[in-house]
């Protein structure tokens, strides 16, 4: 298994994959409560990949295989969780040559094209207002490059890909805006938009997986800010 | 001595010294057949009309010979009381409601609200974990299948529309269902409040209302409420202390109105809203085992109207008015709807609309057009102001009797009556005015027919923080021409006042010249005031409808007679008379030939249509060449043919058979009786009818 971080200078969009009706139930996203958390949001992007959502703090709690079902005190994932997210707040604003972490409400989600959008915002120490929107997408090696060995060598066929897109509107100039990511995988691919905090291989099941503690940087520009994390079937965060 | 039934001559001097002015009541048919003597020599016999002589009859030439005529005397009729009609049984539902009734199908068990969308469909929330919201047309619509609206949600709990957004309460979240592309599903869930928190684990029911939302939470043995705007989300949060299962709706001047379930003093309401110092609570009904469900029908900056339905198929109206004290809250019960009530909501329209439990039969309840309601009270100082949905008659409610005030002492009438110009609202006094959080009913007093809902409205006042002292009404005049009057169409058609509601012009004394005694004109009203003898018409009448109201004190009697001709001593030696009786009071009443509508001793009405003693009773009296129709409070009395065979057997068995001028005139005077007791007229009038 190669592991590594591929630092791309790519600068295109991806399109948006219109998966349609695609999705492994129905409803795909829906909202509820998970492991304490009393309001998050889930969506089963494929058979094989689905996502949970903190909304209070507007993060990522997990990513995971499988289904859901209804549990007493709220949704239990039947099988095993790739990855699991930051605890807590995750938003940091940089301003001023300082950082600090922000208030980031989430606003709601939007479905669009067979594809989910979430809507955060926050709030500068200025009284500035960030409008963010992250589309969570399943992919596949191939459905990220058409030659995937040729992006990485450890970017094989058979990987769950999870792609996390960010659009940002309303950042003041001067002002950046900083996610907090976390995730256990066989290997992430960026833009050069990430500040690697921690990083490390771990040995998980016989496996050789990486664990990341990044800063994913969202400047000013008005574009899509994109990172892709691929899991190996079967991986447990823990 | 003559055969039975005919006194002695010494017996008919002794009573026509006694008896004075001749009365046509309270005296036998043998009496009056005695008294009856007419002062003309030659009277025509009774078989031909005036001015014709029946052959082959003999003519009896004096009044002493005339009094030894051998008069054929009908067995008198049994004493009994004229029946009352059957009442009417009241409608089950006030009937300025409508109920229009659809079907809905396909529908999940667990709907928790519903919300009216466009073109007639409605929006039904269903509830638990990733729940639904469907778009549902009723049974018969093509395209009638539900189809999913929204999915995904979290234990919904309600959901409203309100000018065209639509919003669910779910855990923790106040959320907006947007479709944006306008193809009737939501495509945008947008966050407008979070309520997360324990004490928002379970959310009941939500209302939004110009800006602002207000959202129920059972918690622990009790309810909390949440008050917040929806652009920035801020709320304001309301204990309400005991309350249980509380549903809300919206109310004015960015408030709410609360109800929560019954306890063992009843159902209670809650006013919360931004303003601390205009919340209050207050119970409103009676105890009741059901759950209530309640939606806003109508309102303005400073009142609101409600339906209520419960789960027993009971439908009420309540409304909130501001008042400078605080509040008004009237609560009238509608009546009986027939399915359970156990989710309701407003559409635009001002309709209220409610589904039962299996989520399948929908209601809506809609204002019946032209039928009057009460839609609310006002309280001052010297009383209570009744605000009706529809005006009043030209001439109804303004007589104090009319109306009933009860209090803890009692009921009594108001002491005086205002009513508005537009009719739209009375204003009952009531000296000192309504007391403080004291609960009074006021209800018109009428038959189903012809009055308000009958079911009494409880008036409850509320006081908040900010309340100040109640203001005084200050009476209005009584607008000139209400009554008495004649409409376009009534002049159109020939109709004529013979009464002006100021004076006695037309109208004199029969027998007598000069200025009349004994009648006035009084407050619009024709009233006998003293002795003076009966009240002619100076005009002649040969076929005519006559209309008019009348009034009598307890006991009283009185008649209307045509056909009246001068030169008798009495009225009702010629002219046939419809009575006016106190049926209950006066021994007339125990006879239904004498009783009130009856064409006096010839032709009795079936039942007593008269209104309670006290209130006025309503007359069409039509005459049309030989053919008589007696109608009261609009109930055929009576009719019958003049100069008839018939008609003819039933004079030679009364009274008036010794009367040979009775009934024979074709035209004549319209009189209005003076017995002595206390009668009121008004709205008199007269269409003539050429033939």
């Amino acid at each position: 298994m190669n592991s590594g971080v591929v630092l791309l200078a790519l600068c295109a969009a991806l399109v948006p994959v219109d998966r349609g009706g695609d999705r492994p139930s129905d409803p795909w996203v829906f909202r509820g409560a998970w492991n304490g958390h009393e309001r998050v949001l889930v969506a089963r992007l494929a058979g094989d990949l689905g996502v949970i959502y903190d909304l209070e703090h507007a993060s990522m709690l997990t990513a995971f295989a499988g289904d859901v079902r209804d549990g007493e005190h709220g949704f239990e994932i039947d099988a095993a969780r790739y990855t699991d997210g930051p605890e807590g707040a995750v938003w940091w604003i940089e301003e001023g040559g300082s950082a600090k972490l922000a208030d980031a409400r989430f606003k709601g989600h939007r479905l669009q094209n067979g594809q989910v959008t979430l809507r955060y915002e926050l709030v500068t120490e200025s009284g500035a207002r960030i409008q963010i929107e992250e589309t969570p997408e399943f992919e596949t090696p191939e459905s990220f490059d058409a030659d995937p060995s040729s992006v990485a060598p450890w970017l094989v066929p058979g990987l769950i890909g999870l792609r996390r897109s960010f659009k940002a509107t309303g950042i003041p100039p001067g002002v950046r805006v900083a996610l907090l990511v976390r995730a256990r995988c066989v290997g992430y691919v960026d833009y050069d938009r990430i500040l690697p905090e921690g990083e490390r291989e771990i040995e998980v099941g016989g496996k050789t997986l990486r664990e990341l503690y990044a800063r994913l940087l969202i400047e000013p520009d008005n574009g899509t800010h994109e990172i892709h994390f691929f899991f190996e079937p079967g991986q447990e965060a823990k | 001595m003559k055969t039975r039934g005919v006194l002695s001559f010494a017996a008919i001097v002794v009573c026509a010294a006694s008896c004075g002015t001749p009365q046509a009541s309270n005296a036998s048919p043998v009496a009056d057949a005695a008294v009856a003597a007419p002062t003309s020599a030659a009277a025509p016999s009774a078989e031909a009309p005036v001015g014709e002589t029946k052959p082959n009859v003999p003519e009896p030439a004096t009044h002493a010979e005339r009094a030894k005529v051998e008069v054929p005397i009908a067995p008198v009729a049994p004493r009994r009381l004229t029946p009352r009609k059957p009442p009417t049984m009241p409608p089950s539902l006030d009937p300025a409601l409508t109920i229009e009734h659809q079907r809905l199908e396909g529908l999940p068990n667990d709907v928790v609200g519903f919300a009216p969308y466009s073109n007639g469909r409605w929006l039904v929330a269903s509830g638990g974990a990733r729940a639904s919201v469907w778009l549902v047309a009723p049974a018969g619509i093509v395209h009638a299948e539900p189809r999913v609206f929204a999915s995904g949600l979290d234990h919904p709990s309600a959901i409203v529309a309100d000018g065209g957004r639509i919003f669910v309460l779910q855990r923790g979240e106040l959320t907006e269902l947007v479709d944006r592309d306008g193809d009737d599903v939501a495509d945008d869930y947008r966050v407008v409040a979070e309520l997360a928190g324990r004490e928002f684990s379970k959310p009941r029911d939500l209302a939004v209302d110009r800006g602002l939302f207000a959202a129920t939470f059972d918690t622990d043995g009790s309810s909390l409420a949440v008050v917040g705007s929806l652009t920035d989300g801020r709320t304001t949060i309301h204990d309400l202390r005991g309350a249980r299962k509380a549903r809300v709706a919206p109310g004015f001047d960015g408030a709410f109105l609360v109800l929560s379930d019954a306890d063992e003093a009843g159902n209670r309401v809650h006013w919360i809203g931004t303003v601390p110092e205009r919340t209050w609570s207050s119970q409103l009904f009676q105890a009741t085992p059901d759950s209530a469900v309640l939606a806003r029908t109508e309102s303005t900056d400073a009142s609101a109207g409600y339906l209520i339905a419960w789960e027993h198929r009971q439908l009420a109206r309540v409304a909130v008015q501001s008042s400078p004290s605080g509040c008004d809250v009237t609560l009238q019960y509608a009546g009986s709807i027939d399915s359970d009530a156990k989710f309701c909501a407003a559409t635009v329209g001002g309709e209220f609309a409610f589904l039962d439990a299996a989520a399948s039969n929908l209601a809506i309840v809609r204002p019946t057009p032209g039928v009057s309601a009460v839609r609310g009270t006002r309280s001052f100082a010297n009383g209570i102001e009744l605000q009706l949905s529809e005006p009043l008659a030209n001439d109804q409610g303004w007589e104090r009797e009319y109306w009933a005030v009860v209090e803890n002492d009692g009921v009594r009438w108001p002491d005086w009556v205002s009513v508005a110009d537009d009719r739209r609202s009375v204003f009952l006094a009531n000296e000192p005015g309504v007391p403080d959080g004291a609960q009074c009913k006021a209800y018109m007093l009428g038959d189903f027919d012809h009055s308000l809902w009958f079911n009494p409205l409880s008036i409850r006042r509320v006081r908040t923080q900010v309340g100040a002292e109640l203001l005084r009404f200050e009476r209005r005049p009584m607008p000139t021409g209400i009554r008495n009057a004649l409409s376009e169409a009534e002049h159109a058609g020939g109709w004529r006042l013979l009464f002006d509601g100021v004076s006695t012009a037309g109208w004199r004394n029969y027998g007598k010249d000069g200025p009349v005694e004994g009648w006035a004109a009084e407050n619009g009203e024709l009233v006998r005031v003293g002795d003076g003898g009966d009240l002619v018409t100076e005009e002649e009448f040969a076929s005519f409808e006559l209309e008019l109201d009348w009034r009598i004190g307890s006991g009283g009697n009185s008649g209307i007679l045509f056909h009246v001709v001068d030169g008798f001593d009495a009225v009702w030696r010629t002219g046939p008379e419809m009575q006016i009786l106190d049926n209950q009071e006066h021994p007339d009443g125990q006879n239904s030939l004498t009783s009130a509508g009856s064409n006096y001793a010839l032709n009795a009405p079936e039942f007593d249509d008269t209104r309670p003693i006290g209130a006025w009773n309503h007359v069409n009296l039509l005459v049309d060449g030989a053919h008589v129709e007696h109608w009261l409070n609009g109930e055929k009395q009576c009719e019958y043919e003049l100069w008839s065979d018939d008609w003819r057997a039933r004079v030679a068995a009364s009274k008036f058979a010794a009367m040979p001028d009775y009934g024979l005139a074709k035209t004549g005077r319209i009189a209005l009786q003076n017995h002595g007791d206390r009668v009121r007229f008004k709205n008199v009038k007269v269409r003539p009818i050429a033939r």
